[in-house]
C-alpha cells in the first residue's frame, strides 16, 4: 500500500466515522477504523525504527489528531490500545527530535488514557524511561483499601476493581468514588482524593444487614417458597443436636427434616409457603431479626404439614381396569381410600374396549364417586386464526377449553394437557397439519368447508381413540370478523359448522356446549292423534287417529272436537302441542270432546313414541349424533333401543349424503316390526330414498314398494306423516 | 364472484408485462391491477345503487363487465345489472316486472350462463332465468322452459344458495302442469333438507295445495296446520287457516258422512246493514276475508271487515256493474264500458274498438284480466296495464253471462239459454261440468268457485244456492231462509269466501247475507 492510498484510506475512515448515522453502520465503521489505524500505526513504527522520526510523528499524528481535537472519542479497548501505542511512539519520536515538551504531553495523554500502561524498560532508553517516570509521578498516586469481611466486591468509579480483603491500585491524581458491597452486609461508599506520587489508604469494616435462617418441616421433602420464590425442598432428618428442639415441641426428632438454610434473609416480615404432594400446604409469616452481635442463625419452629387425602369410588356397568396418573389401580368397580388430594388423571379401560377418562380434582377429606360408563372422546384442538403475515396461531388454553372441561360429559383431550394424550407426537402432528392447511388455504374456504382432511381424522381416531374432533377458526380483522366452530366425527370427512357472530357469542357457545354434552332423547310423549284448529270451531278438530295409540284407546275418533283439557279451554294448536311436549309418558289428560252435538269426557293416558332425528336442522350437531348413536347402539342392552339407535344413526348419516353408510350401519341393522307408526315401513322408505340417491333403482323400487304397502307406518313419530303416501309418490318417479 | 382455475398462471404472466400496457388501456386479464380496478368499479356501482342512481350504476357495471371480462367481479357486475331490471327473488315476487325490464334483464343472466358457468352467480342467474320464464309479461314465457331451467339448476348446482328456492320453483311448475304427485316429491325434499329456510313456508302452502289436489285431505290439513304453527297470525298463517277451514268444511266433514255446515250469520248481516248501502250488484271476498260490494244506485264500492263492520266506501263514477279481485293489487270494478282504476275511468278497447257490453270480469293469479263482453259474446284478455292481449270464444250454445277464476288457473264460464257451466282446461279447450242437478231446474244467475274448486251456483228468483264438488256432485243445497220478520231474500250476486263461506246480496239490498 503506498502512502497516498493509506492517507486516502485513513481520511475516508475518519470522514466516515464522523458522519456515520446508524448504530450498525457505526460498528462497521469502527472496525474499519481500527484496522486502518493499525496500518498507519505500523507505518509510524516502521518510520521510527528507520530513525525517520519526523515521518513517524507525521504518520502517527494522522491517528492521534482527530482524538486530540475532540472529533473522536475512543470507544473500544482495541482502539485505546492503538492510540496508546501511537502516543508512546510519537512521544519517543518527539524525544529523538529534541522536543521533550511534546514528549511529556504525549506521555501524560498516554497515562491518562490508560493508567496501567507500562514502557518496556529493557528496550527503551533510560533517558526516555526517566522522562516517563517523571511525567507519571506528576499525575499518578496509589490507593490501598482494606475490607472486612473477605469476599466483598470493590468498585472504583463504578468499575469493578477487585474482590478481596486488600487492594492496591494506581489511580490518576484527583477525586475517586469507592464503593464496597457484599450480600448480607450494608454497602460502604466513600470519596477519596488521590495525590500524585503518594499512597492513600482506606479501611472499611462492613456491617451485617441480613440474617441466615433455618426452617424445619415435618415431614421432610417439603418445598419451601419464600416471598413467592421457590428455594428448594427440605430433606433428610434433624441431627442429634436438634433433640432438645424436638423435645420442646413434643415431636420425634426422626420425623423432623434436616435444617433448610436460607442465607441472608433481610430483616422484617416474610411470607413462607410450605407444600408437598398429598399434604395440605401451609403458609407462615415470619419475622427476621438482625443479630448484630453474634450473627447467629435464626431457627424457626418446625412446620407440620397434615396429610391431605380423599376417597374415590369408581363405578362402572361394564367393568374395566383403573389407572390413576398412569399407574395401575386395579379393577373397576373399586373403592379407593386415602388417595392424595388434588387433580388426578383417572382412566378406566372398560371391558368392552371403550375408555372413560377424566381429570378429577379430589378435595381433601372428601369422598367422591364417579360412574365411568362409556362415553365419547372429544379432542379439542383450539381456536386457529390467521395473522396478517399469513402465519397461523392457535389458542388452545382458557376460553372454550375451560368451558369444555367444566361442561364434562365426555372424555376430553386438550392439547394444553399433554399428559392426556396417548401420544404427544400425535397431538403435535394433528396441530401442525391443521395449522399447515390453514396457512395454505384461502380463509374463505376453511371458514366454509372446514380445515381437516381424512388423514388427520384417521390418526385422531386410531391413535387418540377420538370420536369427535373440535376446533375453531377466527377470521382476523375487518368488519366481517366471525368465528366458526367445526365439529368432526372422526369417521366422516364433513363437519358440523357452527358460525358464531360477535353479538351473543357467549350464548351461542353455551347452547353448543349444552348440545355437545347432552344425550338425545329417542322418545317423546305420544298422544296418538293429529289435530288442527279451524276458524269455525272453538276447539281443535281431530284429523287422524293412530291405530293402537293412546287417543284410539280412549275412544277418540277423527272429526271429534277437543274443546277442553283438564277443565280448561284447549287453546291454540301450538299451545296444545307444547302441552303434550311438557307432559310425560304415563300422564293422564281429561278431555272434553264434542261429537255430533254431544259432549263427552274422555281420559287419555299418554304413552311414548319414538322421535326420529329430523333431516336437517341447523341447531343440531349431526356429527355428535352419529358418534353418540353409534356408541349407544354398541352398549345398549335392549334390542328395541338398538334398532331405534341404528335408525337414527342412519338418518344422521343422510344429513351428510353418506347413503352407503346409512344403509350398511343403520337401515339394514334396524330391525323394526311391521305395524302403525315408526316401524318396518319407515325403515323401508328411508332405505328406498337412500338407494335412489345411490342410483340403485331396482333396490329403491323394492324398498319403496314395501314401504308403500305399510299403510299405517309413519315418519318422525308414531303420529307423523304417513309413509305410504310418500313412498307411493316416489315409487312413481323411480324408473 | 367467479373463481379462476388458472388465476396464478395469469397473474404470473401479467407480472412480466410492463405496467404501461395496463395504463394504455389494454388490460391483461386476471392481473392484480386489473382486479383492483374492477373492484373499485364494482364498489362504485354498489354505492350508486345505494344512492338511488341506478342509471349510472348500470353504466358502471357495464363498464366493468365489458372492460374486465376476466375479473372475478365481472359476473357479479352482470348479475347486479340484470337484477336492476329484474329484482324478483322468488315466486312471490312474480308478475311485477314490465315487458321492457324483462327484455333488458334476460341478456345479462344469459351471459352469465354462457360465459361464467362455474361462477358463484351462475346458479343465481339460472334461477332468475327460470323465474323469467314464469313471468306473465314475458312473451317467451313457458312452463316447460321454467321447468327445464329449475331442473338444470338442481342438477348443475345441487348445493347452491338457491337450491331450496329451485326445489320450490320446480314443484310450483309441476303443480301448474297438473303433476302434483311429482311436485310433492320435490316439496318433501325441500322440507327435509331446508326445514328452516324461507322457502319452507311456500313449500308447506304448496304442499297443502297439492295434497288437496290429490284429494289427500288429511295430509293437506296437517301441512296447513304445520304452516299455521310456524307462521302464527301472519298473512300466510291466516290464509293457511282459511284454506284449512275450507277443506275441513267441504271435504273432511263430508268424508265422515257429515253435512257441510252453513248457518246464516245474522251478526254479520246486522253489521253490514249499518254501512248505508242502497243497492248491491257485484260481490267479492278477498283472501284476507274482506268483503267488497258494488252499490250501483249510489255508484259506490263498499268494503267490510271480515266480521261485517264497514270499512268505507269509494266512489265509482259512471256506475258499477261488476267487482273483480286482483290478487295482491286490490279490487277492480267497472261498468259495461269501462274499468275504474286509481287514475280514473278507463275504457277497454280491442284494437281500437271499445268494449261496450262488459258483463263480468275475472283476474288470474298472473294478473291477466279476462273480460266477458255479452254483446260480442266473447272473452277478451287484457294485461295488467289494460292492454289487449287475446280473445277466447265461449263454448256451447248458451249466452255467456259470468266468468270466474278457480284454483290451478282454471277459468269458469256460466251460460244461460241454455244454462251450462264450463271449465277451461290447460290445453285451452272448454269442458262442460256435468252437474248432478239439472241446470234447467235452477237456471243460475251467478256463481263462484272456492279454493278447492267447489262450485257455488245461485239460482234465479230466490232459489237455492247449490254447492257442487268440482266433478259436479252436489254437496249442499242451501235454501233461502224465510224469516217472517225480514223481507224475503232474493239474491242477485254471490261470492264465496276463502273458508267456503257464502255471501249473497240482492239488487235492492242494504246488507250482505252470509252463511258459514
Amino acid at each position: 500500500m503506498n502512502r497516498l492510498a493509506a492517507g486516502c484510506l485513513l481520511a475516508s475512515a475518519f470522514a466516515s466515522a464522523g458522519t456515520a448515522a446508524q448504530e450498525i453502520a457505526e460498528e462497521e465503521d469502527l472496525l474499519d477504523r481500527v484496522r486502518d489505524m493499525r496500518i498507519v500505526l505500523n507505518m509510524g513504527a516502521v518510520a521510527f525504527e528507520e530513525l525517520d522520526f519526523a515521518r513517524s510523528v507525521r504518520d502517527l499524528s494522522r491517528i492521534l489528531d482527530p482524538y486530540s481535537s475532540g472529533r473522536l472519542e475512543p470507544r473500544s479497548s482495541e482502539e485505546i490500545e492503538v492510540l496508546a501505542r501511537a502516543l508512546e511512539f510519537r512521544g519517543r519520536a518527539f524525544f529523538n527530535l529534541g522536543r521533550t515538551d511534546r514528549t511529556d504531553q504525549d506521555f501524560a495523554r498516554l497515562i491518562r488514557l490508560d493508567v496501567r500502561y507500562r514502557l518496556d524498560r529493557e528496550r527503551i532508553s533510560p533517558k526516555v524511561i526517566a522522562r516517563w517516570d517523571a511525567v507519571r509521578a506528576g499525575i499518578v498516586g496509589i490507593l490501598t483499601v482494606h475490607v472486612e469481611p473477605i469476599g466483598a466486591e470493590l468498585f472504583v468509579d463504578d468499575q469493578v476493581a477487585e474482590l478481596g480483603p486488600h487492594l492496591e491500585k494506581d489511580l490518576l491524581a484527583g477525586s475517586h468514588r469507592i464503593r464496597i458491597s457484599k450480600e448480607g452486609f450494608a454497602p460502604f461508599e466513600t470519596n477519596v482524593e488521590v495525590i500524585a506520587d503518594e499512597v492513600v489508604r482506606v479501611t472499611a469494616a462492613l456491617e451485617r444487614n441480613a440474617r441466615d435462617v433455618r426452617f424445619f418441616t415435618i415431614p421432610s421433602g417439603v418445598e419451601v417458597v419464600v416471598d413467592g420464590i421457590s428455594l428448594g425442598v427440605t430433606s433428610g432428618m434433624a441431627a442429634p443436636e436438634f433433640q432438645e428442639m424436638a423435645a420442646r415441641i413434643g415431636i420425634d426428632r426422626a420425623r423432623i427434616s434436616a435444617p433448610f438454610l436460607v442465607p441472608n434473609l433481610s430483616p422484617g416480615p416474610h411470607k413462607v409457603h410450605f407444600a408437598k404432594d398429598c399434604f395440605a400446604a401451609s403458609t407462615a409469616r415470619i419475622e427476621v431479626v438482625l443479630d448484630r452481635e453474634g450473627d447467629a442463625v435464626q431457627d424457626f419452629r418446625p412446620v407440620v404439614l397434615e396429610p391431605s387425602q380423599a376417597d374415590l369410588a369408581i363405578r362402572t356397568t361394564a367393568g374395566g381396569s383403573i389407572r390413576m396418573d398412569g399407574k395401575e389401580m386395579g379393577e373397576a368397580p373399586r373403592q379407593m381410600t386415602q388417595l392424595c388430594a388434588g387433580p388426578r388423571w383417572i382412566e378406566v379401560r372398560l371391558e368392552n374396549g371403550l375408555r372413560w377418562f377424566d381429570r378429577i380434582d379430589l378435595q381433601a377429606g372428601t369422598s367422591r364417586e364417579v360412574t365411568a360408563d362409556p362415553r365419547l372422546t372429544l379432542v379439542y384442538l383450539g381456536i386457529y386464526s390467521r395473522q396478517r403475515d399469513g402465519a397461523v396461531r392457535v389458542a388452545a388454553k382458557g376460553g372454550l377449553a375451560a368451558d369444555l372441561r367444566e361442561t364434562g360429559g365426555f372424555n376430553l383431550i386438550l392439547p394444553s394437557e399433554a399428559s392426556s394424550y396417548r401420544s404427544e407426537q400425535t397431538a403435535a402432528f394433528i396441530q401442525s397439519r391443521v395449522a399447515e392447511t390453514l396457512s395454505r388455504a384461502d380463509p374463505e374456504i376453511w371458514n366454509r368447508a372446514g380445515p381437516i382432511g381424512a388423514p388427520v381424522l384417521k390418526r385422531a381416531r386410531e391413535e387418540l381413540g377420538a370420536d369427535l374432533l373440535l376446533l375453531g377458526t377466527r377470521s382476523s380483522g375487518g368488519a366481517g370478523e366471525e368465528m366458526n366452530l367445526f365439529l368432526y366425527e372422526t369417521g366422516l370427512p364433513a363437519p358440523d359448522r357452527i358460525t358464531l357472530t360477535g353479538k351473543g357469542e357467549g350464548k351461542q357457545i353455551k347452547a353448543f356446549l349444552t348440545q355437545l354434552a347432552g344425550t338425545r332423547d329417542l322418545f317423546t310423549t305420544w298422544f296418538g292423534a293429529t289435530t288442527a284448529g279451524v276458524s269455525t270451531q272453538e276447539g281443535l278438530v281431530v284429523l287422524r287417529v293412530t291405530e293402537g295409540g293412546p287417543a284410539a284407546a280412549a275412544g277418540i275418533r277423527p272429526g271429534d272436537e277437543i274443546s277442553a283439557v283438564d277443565d280448561r279451554p284447549i287453546g291454540t294448536h301450538r299451545e296444545w302441542i307444547q302441552r303434550l311436549r311438557d307432559a310425560r309418558p304415563g300422564d293422564s289428560l281429561r278431555l272434553r270432546v264434542e261429537r255430533e252435538g254431544k259432549s263427552l269426557d274422555l281420559s287419555v293416558r299418554l304413552a311414548r313414541t319414538p322421535r326420529l332425528l329430523p333431516g336437517n336442522r341447523p341447531d343440531l350437531l349431526y356429527t355428535k349424533m352419529i358418534a353418540e348413536f353409534r356408541l349407544r347402539a354398541r352398549t345398549a342392552a335392549a334390542s328395541a333401543e338398538k334398532n331405534l339407535l341404528r335408525l337414527n344413526l342412519a338418518l344422521a348419516y343422510l344429513r351428510f349424503g353418506e347413503f352407503e353408510k346409512a344403509i350398511e350401519d343403520g337401515f339394514r341393522q334396524a330391525q323394526l316390526a311391521r305395524g302403525a307408526g315408526i316401524s318396518f315401513g319407515t325403515v323401508q322408505y328411508y332405505l328406498g330414498v337412500s338407494y335412489r340417491n345411490l342410483g340403485n333403482q331396482s333396490r329403491a323400487r323394492e324398498a319403496l314398494r314395501r314401504a308403500a304397502a305399510e299403510s299405517d307406518a309413519t315418519l318422525e313419530t308414531h303420529d307423523g306423516p304417513l309413509v305410504s303416501l310418500r313412498a307411493a309418490r316416489l315409487l312413481k318417479e323411480t324408473p | 364472484m367467479q373463481r379462476h382455475p388458472h388465476r396464478s398462471l395469469k397473474a404470473g404472466i401479467c407480472f412480466l408485462v410492463p405496467l404501461a400496457i395496463l395504463l394504455m388501456g389494454n388490460p391483461l386479464r386476471g392481473a392484480p391491477a386489473e382486479d383492483r380496478f374492477a373492484e373499485r368499479l364494482f364498489k362504485n356501482g354498489i354505492s350508486l345503487i345505494r344512492a338511488g342512481n341506478q342509471e349510472h350504476a348500470l353504466q358502471t357495471f357495464d363498464e366493468l363487465s365489458r372492460g374486465f371480462p376476466n375479473s372475478p367481479l365481472a359476473d357479479d357486475a352482470l348479475y347486479r345489472s340484470g337484477t336492476l331490471f329484474y329484482p324478483a327473488s322468488g315466486l312471490r315476487s312474480l308478475h311485477r316486472a314490465g315487458r321492457d325490464s324483462i327484455a333488458r334483464a334476460i341478456p345479462y343472466f344469459q351471459r352469465i350462463q354462457e360465459e361464467y358457468t362455474y361462477s358463484d352467480t351462475a346458479p343465481l342467474a339460472l334461477y332468475k332465468m327460470a323465474l323469467l320464464a314464469l313471468e306473465s309479461r314475458n312473451p317467451g314465457r313457458s312452463l316447460d322452459e321454467a321447468f327445464a331451467r329449475f331442473s338444470r339448476l338442481l342438477a348443475l348446482y345441487p348445493d347452491s344458495p338457491v337450491t331450496d328456492r329451485a326445489l320450490l320453483g320446480t314443484a310450483h311448475v309441476q303443480s301448474r302442469m297438473g303433476e302434483c304427485g311429482q311436485a310433492m316429491n320435490h316439496l318433501d325434499r325441500l322440507l327435509e333438507r331446508f326445514p328452516e329456510s324461507a322457502a319452507s313456508t311456500g313449500a308447506l302452502a304448496l304442499s297443502a295445495s297439492c295434497q288437496a289436489d290429490l284429494e289427500q285431505w288429511v295430509p293437506a290439513m296437517e301441512s296447513l296446520q304445520e304452516l299455521i304453527d310456524a307462521q302464527g297470525n301472519s298473512l300466510e298463517g291466516s290464509q293457511a287457516r282459511r284454506f284449512l277451514t275450507l277443506i275441513y268444511r267441504t271435504r273432511f266433514l263430508p268424508s265422515l258422512g257429515r253435512q257441510v255446515p252453513l248457518v246464516r250469520d245474522t251478526a254479520f248481516e246486522t253489521e253490514t246493514s249499518k254501512a248505508g248501502m242502497r243497492s248491491c250488484r257485484g260481490l267479492a271476498v278477498g283472501g284476507n276475508g274482506r268483503v267488497y260490494a258494488g252499490d250501483p244506485r249510489q255508484s259506490f264500492l263498499w268494503s267490510f271487515q271480515e266480521g261485517g263492520q264497514p270499512i268505507g266506501k269509494s266512489a265509482r263514477p259512471g256506475g258499477i256493474r261488476w267487482v273483480g279481485l286482483r290478487g295482491g293489487e286490490g279490487i277492480l270494478t267497472g261498468n259495461r264500458g269501462a274499468v275504474h282504476r286509481k287514475t280514473g275511468v278507463h275504457a277497454l278497447d280491442r284494437k281500437g274498438t271499445p268494449l261496450l257490453g262488459i258483463e263480468s270480469v275475472a283476474i288470474s293469479e298472473d294478473g291477466t284480466i279476462f273480460v266477458l263482453d255479452s254483446r260480442e259474446e266473447k272473452i277478451f284478455l287484457f294485461d295488467g296495464n289494460l292492454a289487449y292481449q287475446d280473445e277466447l270464444l265461449p263454448p256451447g250454445e248458451g249466452r255467456p253471462v259470468k266468468i270466474r277464476n278457480g284454483p290451478r288457473r282454471h277459468l269458469f264460464l256460466l251460460t244461460e239459454a241454455p244454462s251450462g257451466l264450463f271449465r277451461r282446461e290447460a290445453d285451452g279447450g272448454w269442458r262442460e261440468i256435468p252437474l248432478e242437478v239439472e241446470m234447467t231446474e235452477t237456471r243460475p244467475i251467478d256463481f263462484a268457485v272456492d279454493g278447492v274448486g267447489n262450485l257455488y251456483l245461485l239460482s234465479r228468483r230466490g232459489g237455492p244456492v247449490l254447492v257442487f264438488h268440482p266433478g259436479g256432485k252436489l254437496l249442499v243445497r242451501l235454501e233461502m231462509p224465510s224469516d217472517p220478520d225480514r223481507p224475503r231474500l232474493i239474491p242477485g250476486s254471490l261470492a264465496v269466501g276463502p273458508e267456503g263461506t257464502i255471501y249473497l246480496c240482492g239488487r235492492k239490498s242494504d246488507r250482505i247475507v252470509r252463511f258459514r
